[in-house]
């Protein structure tokens, strides 16, 4: 377990709108522009619509509105995350987040900014001070559980 | 002689979903439906030689509307009838028009059979969402009448 702790992650530090996630740079697949999303009936609110992308259809969530902080419209500055398909789901099921910027790129090498409350325990498996922020840690297996129950 | 490579292109308000072709029992025009005014789900019906098929009129987020611009109405199979999808325009693409893909809905699936939609087709960053007949069916079933 300490030799795991120890190796570099290349990460990602992703802002939204009230919360910033962190998550390995390997989870995700692309970060594109925000382009006009498409209606997705039936959708829980958390979800902004749905995006072509690569020849597939892309939902993209909002984590504000997941974690219950309402929902925020896209700023000129917005991206969307495409993230690879979480553990346990099915080929081809990516998925999409959006973010009030750009994700900014840092290799954790240690664990020593760890905060032992996460801000969200539902969905945020722990939180790491990391760029002058605290960021959680999604908890994928929950956040598979929601998204593709 | 609908094909399985084939699909509807229905249109609802300013809303297009797709439908594959096989799973349309029948395309009929408002002339030929009797209009429902009650109060229930119901929008229209289809006479069928005694039975009657419920046809339902569906806004851009596919809840219950009662929406007047509608001109045919596309039916499912259902149980114990098949089910009618009231739309404003209903147009036939085969596939080689479109590229067609498995999709996935995000959450909870709003029928016991499963998500309204299976498939995308997607063109550049536009996706046009499928119909899941079954998924449809079961989602109009619950409407009731």
């Amino acid at each position: 377990m300490a030799r795991a702790a120890n190796r570099p992650v290349h990460s990602l530090l992703i802002p939204t709108a009230g919360v910033h996630v962190l998550v390995p740079s390997a989870t995700i697949a692309e970060v594109i522009n925000v382009a006009p999303l498409g209606r997705l009936p039936r959708a829980p609110d958390w979800c902004l619509g749905v995006i072509g992308w690569r020849q597939r259809a892309v939902p993209v969530i909002s984590l504000e509105a997941l974690l219950g902080k309402g929902v925020s419209a896209p700023t000129p500055r917005s991206k969307i995350m495409v993230f690879f398909p979480l553990p346990g789901c099915r080929e081809g099921q990516f998925f999409g987040v959006l973010s009030t910027a750009e994700p900014q790129p840092h290799t954790i090498d240690s664990v020593d900014g760890i905060v032992t409350e996460s801000p969200h325990p539902r969905y945020f498996a722990a939180a790491l001070r990391v760029g002058g922020v605290t960021a959680g840690i999604p908890d994928l297996k929950a956040l598979k559980a929601t998204l593709y129950p | 002689m609908a094909q399985g490579n084939q699909y509807l292109r229905i249109g609802i308000g300013t809303s297009t979903f797709l439908l594959p072709s096989a799973a349309s029992l029948a395309i009929e025009q408002r002339e030929t439906l009797v209009l429902e005014n009650g109060a229930g789900a119901v929008s229209a019906w289809r006479d069928v030689k005694g039975d009657r098929w419920p046809a339902y009129c569906l806004d851009e987020q596919l809840e219950p509307a009662r929406r007047q611009d509608w001109h045919r109405a596309v039916f499912v199979a259902g149980v114990p009838t098949p089910l009618g999808l009231l739309a404003d325009e209903v147009q036939l693409l085969t596939q080689v028009e479109l590229h067609v893909e498995p999709f996935t809905p995000v959450g909870p699936p709003p029928t016991p059979a499963g998500h309204v939609f299976a498939e995308a087709a997607v063109e550049g960053t536009q996706a046009t969402l499928v119909f899941s007949p079954t998924g449809l069916a079961a989602y109009l079933q619950r409407l009731g009448a």
